[in-house]
């Protein structure tokens, strides 16, 4: 019974920190442009210079 | 700006001035705009336009959002650069056009916000509280001692609770709306459900019994706010999609400045009295009157006549009218706008008015199932008070526990999930879906009525017979070539030659005359070739007189879209009644419904007499799918029960229309009526599904055998049957099928 009083409250915990961290990212507009994000990994931004050159 | 000599000269002019309209100016010198961009779909794309902008030195921000096709832009310094910026990424190659969010799309954004805000809270909440419950079920199998089991419900209940309270809230604000309102919807029961299992439970909690039912109540809320953001999110895009078809058009007009400069500018900013400037072959942005140019104008867009007719200065042209080749200058006048625009607009909102809003497969059935499912629940009180002798809390217990067995679980996720489906998979295939009550209309309807110009045919014309005697033909295609007639074009595309037409006369609604290897030739009218006697039918008919001969006639015919014949075929099979209403004169119509063997057609209907038809045709019982892409056809797509247009059709019929079909074919509209079929057929299996499930447990739960352990089961079982089996509702493969 007693580890259970302390390992249920930190995993609840530890929930609410995930579901927190979610409504964060979800007010921060990261999900705004899913299809974007997908695609951008592609680009590498540490030559800009010659990137416009296709 | 550009000079109006420019202008006469046939220069296209720069849109100036236009998209500064749009711009949101935040501090001192710094303005935002949004764009809509045509044309991007990958990284380079996205690549090319951040960079290109980021060279120039006064923007401080570029973002493309891939998703929603849009660039985002802010810069310092005059307003006027939102030009440049608009130039520069047309430059690169994508058509730009602004976007203007209007009032719908902020309250679109915060409602989808709402929504997985909601779903992240429940999804959590069921998660932890369903971990619980197993620790309670089995602990009660293994004889976990009483303090930890309730314990472990508090824990239950302290996650649970604040959790409905506010992730709950979009089912909590339906159902109140509509019970001041003095309706039930489907949100009644479910609200119903969620609060007293979550009531009773807490009741239960102080009363230290077992029976909780937080996981139930949890799960209820997070399985239903998985299908209301689904079908949130299906219908976002999709009108996310209609409004951008209607942005991406939105209409300059170019205004001839009293100095003879010329302006662009929005065409709903164009005041009665500007004169405009329209180019050769542009679409008329406002009605008003001609003050200058003799053309020939395609009315197809508006009227649904396929000719075009002469016009000549002092002529009334209205909107969506396409100019021949020569320019136009136009002086707007509300007077023309007034009495032509906003009498179909009348009908339009007089024929949804009608209407009124059907009401829905869902709100049909929780119209009957909300009074007997609390029905049974008070007979369950009831019964276990009276014949069970049970106490109070208890025979509540029994009672509630109907109501979340008997929640309408089934008819909250199970239609939805086959609409998101259905609709998701036709807007892959370009098919826009206004509503999902759309589909479940469009499977019902058996009497298909299409309009004719631009929906059976194309809107051009072909040549359907010529002259026998080739010196005439030939003759004939010299002088077709240099004319812009349609009628004169589709001459000169069947028949070549290397005969040159000299000293060419243009007779403004008769015809020309030139010179052809010496002698004097005419094409044009009948009158104009002095052609003998009458003409033997009413065909559409274009005369040659060269002196070779009598003069001689070639007739032309409607050009049928390819899939005409085989979309009707497929229509008929689902013994649908076939109709053809059209604006064009009889003649061309009667013709056109004989080629594909349609019985019933009517033409030289007015926008009014196409509605009058249709509620004829509705009086007598039938369901009428209206299809049709003019801005005549608008109010009878209003007033249908059903109505699609198409992609390129004016954006007055596309606001009246339940489904948008892309491009330049009928077989969408057929992929459209097998989806829309094959979703309702998944619908009726998924709520006989959901009638068998309820049959079978409504009584396990009157009788008090109904456990929170079986309540789970059922309830989770069941949702997740009923989507996969929603799944299915993907529209079958292209093509037309049985």
């Amino acid at each position: 019974m007693s580890p259970l009083a302390f390992l249920i409250p930190i995993a609840l915990t530890l929930g609410a920190l995930g579901v927190g961290a979610f409504l964060w990212s979800l007010g921060a507009g990261q999900y705004d442009d899913l299809d974007g994000a997908a695609e951008r990994i592609f680009l590498d931004d540490d030559n800009p210079e010659t990137t416009d050159d296709k | 700006m550009t000079k109006s000599p420019h202008i006469v000269a046939g220069a296209r002019p720069q849109p100036t001035e236009f998209l500064a309209a749009f711009i949101s100016s935040k501090a001192e010198g710094v303005h935002q705009l949004d764009l809509l961009v045509e044309g991007v779909h990958c990284a380079n794309c996205i690549r090319k336009i951040e960079t290109h902008l980021a060279r120039d030195p006064a923007v401080t921000h570029a973002r493309v959002n891939l998703t929603l096709r849009r660039l985002s832009v802010e810069w310092r310094g005059a307003a006027s650069h939102a030009e440049l910026i608009g130039h520069a990424v047309r430059e690169l190659g994508y058509p730009v056009a602004p976007y203007d969010p209007g009032t719908l799309g902020a309250a679109t954004r915060r409602t989808g916000r709402e929504l997985l805000r909601s779903l992240a809270i429940a999804g959590f909440a069921s998660a932890n509280v369903m971990m619980l419950a197993w620790a309670v079920w089995a602990g009660q199998a293994q004889g976990m001692p009483a303090s930890t089991q309730a314990f472990f419900s508090w824990l239950s209940a302290l996650v649970a609770v604040p959790a409905i309270a506010v992730a709950g809230r979009p089912f909590f604000r339906s159902a109140f709306a509509a019970l001041r309102a003095g309706r039930t919807n489907i949100d009644v029961p479910i609200v119903a459900a969620l609060v007293l299992a979550t009531a009773i439970s807490v009741m239960e909690l102080f009363r230290d019994q077992a029976h909780v039912y937080f996981d139930s109540a949890t799960m209820l809320l997070f399985v239903l706010l998985i299908g209301r953001f689904l079908d949130f999110r299906v219908r976002a895009r999709s009108r996310e999609a209609i409004e951008r078809l209607a942005m991406m058009r939105a209409q300059h007009a170019t205004v001839l400045l009293p100095d003879g400069a010329t302006r662009t500018v929005s065409a709903d900013k164009v005041e009665p009295g500007m004169v405009v400037v329209v180019g050769a072959a542009e679409t008329v942005p406002v009605d008003g009157r001609i003050v200058r140019g003799e053309t020939s104008i395609d009315r197809s867009a508006v009227t649904g006549e396929t000719l075009p007719e002469d016009v000549r200065p002092g002529d009334e042209v209205l909107a969506g009218f396409i100019n021949g080749p020569v320019i136009l200058h136009i002086q707007a006048s509300k007077a023309v706008a007034e009495s032509h625009l906003s009498e179909i607009l009348r009908l339009v909102e007089h024929a949804q008015m009608q209407k009124g809003r059907a009401a829905t497969m869902a709100d049909r059935l929780s119209a009957l199932w909300t009074p007997l499912v609390h029905a049974i629940a008070l007979l369950t009180l009831a019964g276990w008070l009276v014949i069970g002798r049970a106490d109070l809390p208890t025979s509540l217990l029994h009672a509630v526990t109907v109501l979340i067995i008997a929640c309408p679980c089934a008819i909250g996720l199970a239609i939805p999930a086959v609409q998101v489906a259905a609709i998701g998979g036709l807007l892959r295939r370009g098919i826009l879906v206004r509503s999902g009550d759309a589909l479940e209309r469009l499977a019902t309807a058996d009497h298909v009525v299409f309009d004719k110009t631009g929906t059976l045919t194309d809107g051009r014309v072909e040549l359907a017979s010529a002259p026998e005697d080739p010196a005439q033909i030939r003759i004939a295609s010299a002088l077709a070539q240099i004319s812009r007639h349609p009628l004169a074009q589709a001459i000169a595309k069947r028949f070549r030659t290397d005969l040159v037409a000299n000293d060419v006369v243009d007779v403004p609604g008769s015809g020309i005359v030139a010179s052809v290897d010496g002698r004097t030739a005419r094409l044009g009218s009948a009158a104009f070739c002095e052609a003998p006697g009458e003409a033997p039918d009413d065909a559409t008919e274009v005369w040659v007189a060269s002196g070779v001969g009598a003069p001689a006639r070639f007739t032309f015919a409607d050009k049928l879209r390819p899939d005409a014949r085989s979309a009707i075929a497929y229509f008929r099979r689902h013994d649908a009644r076939i109709s053809i209403l059209s604006g064009d004169r009889p003649g061309a119509v009667a013709r056109c419904a004989a080629e594909l063997g349609v019985a019933d057609f009517a033409g030289g209907l007015k926008p009014a007499d196409k509605v009058r038809l249709l509620e004829a045709c509705k009086a007598s019982g039938a369901r009428p799918l209206m299809t049709g892409d003019g801005l005549n056809d608008a109010p009878a797509l209003a007033s249908a029960h059903v109505s699609a247009s198409f992609g390129h059709g004016v954006p007055a019929s596309q606001v009246a229309a339940d489904f948008i079909l892309p491009g330049e074919s009928l077989s969408t509209l057929v992929l459209t009526h097998r989806a829309a079929r094959k979703a309702a057929g998944i619908v009726r299996q998924n709520l006989g599904f959901a009638a068998l499930y309820n049959v079978a447990l409504i009584p396990i739960a009157v009788l008090g055998f109904a456990t929170p352990l079986i309540a789970a089961a059922a309830m989770s079982a069941s949702s997740i049957l009923v989507t996969l089996n929603a799944l299915r509702a993907q529209p079958p493969k292209a093509g037309i099928g049985r």
